[in-house]
């Protein structure tokens, strides 16, 4: 058995020690349900004595484990969020629903920032809807989206309509005890839409710490449930909330309990081998303290730079830069602000703005894009960089981040060519070699109609419209009215396809009614 | 391997040929159809063959074995067995079992990626010294062709004896779109259109014949859509211009000429194009450092005219006759191109140069623990890199030396210690130079998508 194998095993049978030392709850001698509370005539005398023995420890309130869990759940009850929301997409609104939790009296709720993608702009996500159970009964509030933190992974949305007394019940983060292996938690989420998204509470256990890359905690198969859900320990505190991750199981081992070795799990089944994570609260305890505000939403700022490569020690000393550390420039875009203050592919940064990159923690790579980071679009930024000709320093503006695809105009179709078209976005022109100033627009999307009928597919650049010349999406949508309001017998389109850019023509033929 | 290569066929029928007429080998009655399927049988079972070809394939940074099986005809009494490229393409140990259960070994002596066909030679003194009788199937006019002409598939599916599958001829000009592929990544099918039949193809009829019922070879199997029984067959008209150039040619391969061009179908876009109704096509690309390129011709120009004669390709389907048209002609070939650009005429004056390989050879480097391949000028114009030097990575073994350094598949290695990589034999001899100079560690440079990336290499 390898060492590996020794301290894996090692770890199961600590968790199988917590186990038998802890009381065994109901659940774990085969009842799914936790008995209900005796009734009132059959109580037991509280008052009992218990028969400790003289100069014994202070003894503990006398609380089942079962009572203890039904404590946390009832804390749970209001705290705990179905979210529901709109995309509006091309084809029409999608809706999404998922778990989230109340993080602040005036109605600050967060959620998994899964959900958001980055395809959407902020405007596209509306209608959003926050039920919570509150003591009265279920209420449901509208609510508005605040934005996400990519960092944190948790995006905020805010209850728009409570009253000026109305405060809400909102989650606790225990500052002490950490989570260990072995602790047992409640996780409370909803069910799945057959199921009417009802509200489901599960138990599960801690089974391992997981500090790289970031901390995460392993939680118990049992634990298994929508992601989102939020995660609470046996006192009440909120701990994190639910992720999945893909990780392999092959190779663990299947303990009965007693904890006798009983085999390996030798086969991981298709699919089924993702693990429960417990997100725990640290990661995002700083987007609840200060959440996104709209207005707030900063360019992101961008140098223009791809492929960085860490310069190893082994590289430096190939290359005689001895103790030096730095990041290799594997590609700079042309007519980005990178390029436009002189840095070259190959060039190796070896400070940014005075500060050099040889942090003890993270690599070089890490602490550039930080140091990058840091200015903010337009700021000033200087590097000192060694290239075959010795050091040099270079210094010009930090840009803004190109416009994501998300937030490209666009512009529908919709009637019977039922296609859509969006401004060109810098992305689209890198990939295909074309200079950042193309003219034309994409096809973003389309569906079964004309446009698709005459064989127009989405990536299409369009460049031209009969014999006119398309500058942007804006003057498509010009040309393309103006064309089709005399009701045409066909349309022609020229656009650049594919990798290489082949210059296609395009025929969509009309069959106004 | 994968003997027959599954597709999805997107092209659609074409309005079919001179159905009205009679076919002189038709059978008028029940019983004169099994008559002629046995007559046809006889005459071409016994040239059909069973192809064991093993070749070495590179991937994941090893050099490896590997083995198919697949059809073929004796073509000639030289012990000539016609079949396809991916069965026998690149082979270097093949085995043939014949009409009579017997082996014999073979060798390749000519292989066209192109047109999917490859020849192998019998090894004559072996027949001799067993004692085998060999028989020779007779060719064919695939132009005679009609549809709905009955014709039996033979052959050896899933490596099974020798066997028979009848149907008939569902298209005579099919057209099976511009981008096929081989399994080794090679082009394909860019200067034929197929021959489609119901007769049953599967994997491992691949290279044997389509016959006719007169008992002549009318084509050479090669794909199928599997579970829809629509088969795909080399019209053997081009497989016998491959045959004669492969024979005539020191390495057995076939020259084409090429001048850089893609084409469009014209249909429906006469009004827009102002052209005649069948007149031109039109170039929707045109390959940089092409003679086509440097010669002045641009994309979206019309193609009317080609060395004075008229070019018509309304339909998808004409598009691999104007290709071959081109790659027909010897390599060097003065050619005037006459195009409409903005409906004025213009004409072109360029040589032909040689149609290079779509993908280059391989080779394993076996001391870094990688495959690398070379890159050619479709390649480089595929993957959009700036020119040809270099070597592409086709795989990289875990744990060897240039796993441990982080090379990857896909990276193309431009540098080895500054030194540019002019080509696929340049790098060989400098990777031989490094090992045999004993240098401890080599740099690479790298070009990973269009970053330029640095990969030490320790040799100790």
């Amino acid at each position: 058995m390898s060492i590996k194998n020794v301290r894996m095993l090692s770890a199961v049978l600590a968790v199988l020690i917590l186990f038998a030392l802890s009381p065994v709850p109901a659940w774990a001698q085969g009842e799914l349900i936790p008995p209900p509370p005796p009734a009132e005539g059959e109580q037991e005398p509280a008052e009992a004595e218990p028969a400790e023995p003289a100069g014994a420890v202070e003894p503990r309130p006398e609380i089942t484990v079962a009572e203890m869990i039904r404590e946390v759940m009832e804390k749970a009850r209001p705290l705990v969020a179905h979210v529901s929301f709109k995309i509006q997409t091309d084809s029409g609104k999608s809706k999404v629903e998922c778990t989230g939790f109340v993080a602040s009296e005036d109605g600050l709720v967060i959620v998994n920032a899964k959900h958001f993608s980055e395809s959407y702009a902020s405007d596209d996500y509306l209608d959003f809807e926050v039920q919570l159970e509150l003591p009265d009964g279920p209420k449901t509030y509208e609510a508005d989206y605040l934005g996400k933190d990519v960092v944190a992974k948790v995006a905020a949305i805010r209850i728009n309509e409570l009253k000026d007394d109305e405060k809400l019940s909102y989650v606790e983060f225990s500052e002490e005890a950490p989570v260990a292996v072995g602790d047992q938690v409640v996780v409370v989420g909803h069910m799945g839409k057959q199921f009417n998204y009802k509200r489901d509470y599960r138990l599960g256990r801690v089974t391992a710490v997981i500090e790289k890359p970031v901390k995460q905690y392993s939680l118990t198969p049992g634990a298994s449930h929508n992601e989102d859900a939020l995660i609470l320990s046996m006192d009440g505190f909120a701990l994190g909330i639910l992720r999945k991750s893909g990780g392999s199981s092959g190779g663990g081992r299947t303990f009965r309990f007693g904890g006798r070795f009983r085999g390996f799990r030798s086969f991981r089944s298709g699919g089924g081998g993702s693990l429960n994570m417990l997100y725990p609260s640290e990661h995002f305890a700083k987007v609840i303290a200060n959440p996104p505000t709209r207005k707030a939403e900063k360019e992101k700022s961008w140098l223009g730079v791809m492929g960085l490569q860490e310069l190893t020690k082994e590289l430096a000393e190939y290359w005689g830069l001895g103790e030096e550390k730095g990041v290799i420039i594997g590609h700079v875009i042309e007519g980005g602000p990178a390029d436009k203050m002189g840095l070259k592919a190959e060039d190796v940064v070896l400070e940014v703005n005075g500060k050099r990159l040889d942090t003890d923690q993270g690599t070089s790579v890490t602490a550039f894009q930080a140091e990058a980071k840091k200015v903010e679009a337009g700021g000033d930024i200087e590097l000192v960089v060694y290239r075959e000709s010795g050091k040099v320093t270079l210094s010009g503006k930090i840009g803004a981040s190109p416009k994501p695809v998300g937030k490209a105009k666009k512009e529908k179709f919709k009637e019977e060519f039922k296609f859509t078209v969006r401004e060109l976005v810098f992305f689209d022109l890198y990939d295909r070699d074309l200079p950042i100033d193309h003219p034309g627009c994409i096809v973003h999307y389309y569906e079964s109609g004309w446009a698709a009928d005459g064989g127009l597919r989405s990536g299409d650049i369009i460049t031209k419209i009969g014999n006119d010349a398309v500058e942007d999406v804006g003057h498509f949508k010009k040309l393309f009215d103006a064309k089709i309001a005399g009701k045409p017998r066909e349309v022609i389109l020229t656009v650049l396809r594919g990798r290489t850019n082949q210059s296609v023509l395009v025929r969509i033929e009309c069959h106004w009614k | 391997m994968r003997k027959i290569i599954f597709l999805v066929l997107l092209a659609c029928c074409l309005p079919l040929a001179n159905c009205a007429q009679p076919v002189e080998q038709q059978p008028d009655t029940a019983q004169s159809i099994t008559q002629l399927i046995e007559e046809a049988k006889c005459k071409v079972y016994p040239c059909l063959v069973r192809i064991d070809a093993r070749k070495y394939v590179y991937s994941r940074g090893k050099k490896s074995r590997s083995g198919g099986t697949g059809s073929g005809t004796v073509i000639d009494d030289q012990g000539h067995v016609l079949t396809n490229y991916h069965v026998a393409g690149g082979a270097t140990e093949i085995k043939c079992t014949l009409y009579n259960q017997e082996m014999v070994s073979a060798k390749l002596v000519g292989e066209d990626p192109w047109t999917d066909l490859a020849l192998i030679k019998l090894d004559m003194e072996e027949l001799e010294k067993k004692n085998i009788k060999l028989y020779v199937a007779e060719l064919g006019d695939s132009q005679d062709i009609k549809v709905g002409d009955f014709v039996m598939a033979m052959g050896t599916p899933f490596g099974l004896s020798r066997s028979v599958s009848l149907g008939i001829i569902g298209n005579d000009e099919r057209f099976l779109g511009d981008s096929m592929r081989l399994p080794d990544g090679k082009a394909t099918g860019v200067f034929n259109n197929w021959i489609q039949t119901d007769a049953s193809i599967n994997p491992g009829n691949s290279g044997g014949p389509l016959v006719s019922l007169g008992g002549k070879v009318i084509g050479v199997n090669a794909r199928a859509i599997p579970g829809a029984s629509t088969g795909f067959a080399i019209p053997i008209d081009i497989a016998k211009e491959m045959i004669r150039k492969a024979l005539a040619h020191p390495e057995g391969k076939v020259v084409r000429s090429w001048l850089g061009l893609q084409f469009q179908k014209t249909q429906d876009l006469e009004r827009y194009l102002e052209t005649g109704k069948n007149e031109g096509v039109i170039i929707k690309q045109v390959e940089k450092g092409s003679p086509a390129s440097k010669a002045g011709v641009r994309n979206l120009d019309i193609l009317i005219e080609i060395n004075g004669e008229k070019v018509s390709t309304r339909f998808d389907e004409q598009l691999p006759k104007v290709r071959k048209t081109i790659a027909d002609m010897p390599v060097g070939t003065d050619v005037k191109l006459v195009v409409l650009r903005n409906g004025r005429r213009k004409e072109f004056a360029m040589k032909t140069a040689e149609l290079g390989a779509s993908v280059g050879e391989d080779e394993e480097i076996k001391e870094w623990g990688i495959t690398i391949r070379a890159i050619t000028k479709l390649m480089a114009q595929e993957r959009k890199l700036p020119d040809t030097h270099g070597v592409y990575v086709t795989g990289v073994k875990p744990y060897e030396k240039a796993a441990k350094a982080k090379l990857q598949g896909g990276d193309i290695i431009t540098h080895i210690d500054k030194k540019l990589v002019e080509d696929f034999e340049a790098f060989k001899t400098m990777v031989k130079e490094c090992i045999d100079s004993g240098k401890k560690d080599v740099v690479l440079k790298v070009r990973r998508d269009k970053a330029v990336n640095f990969i030490l290499i320790k040799n100790d």
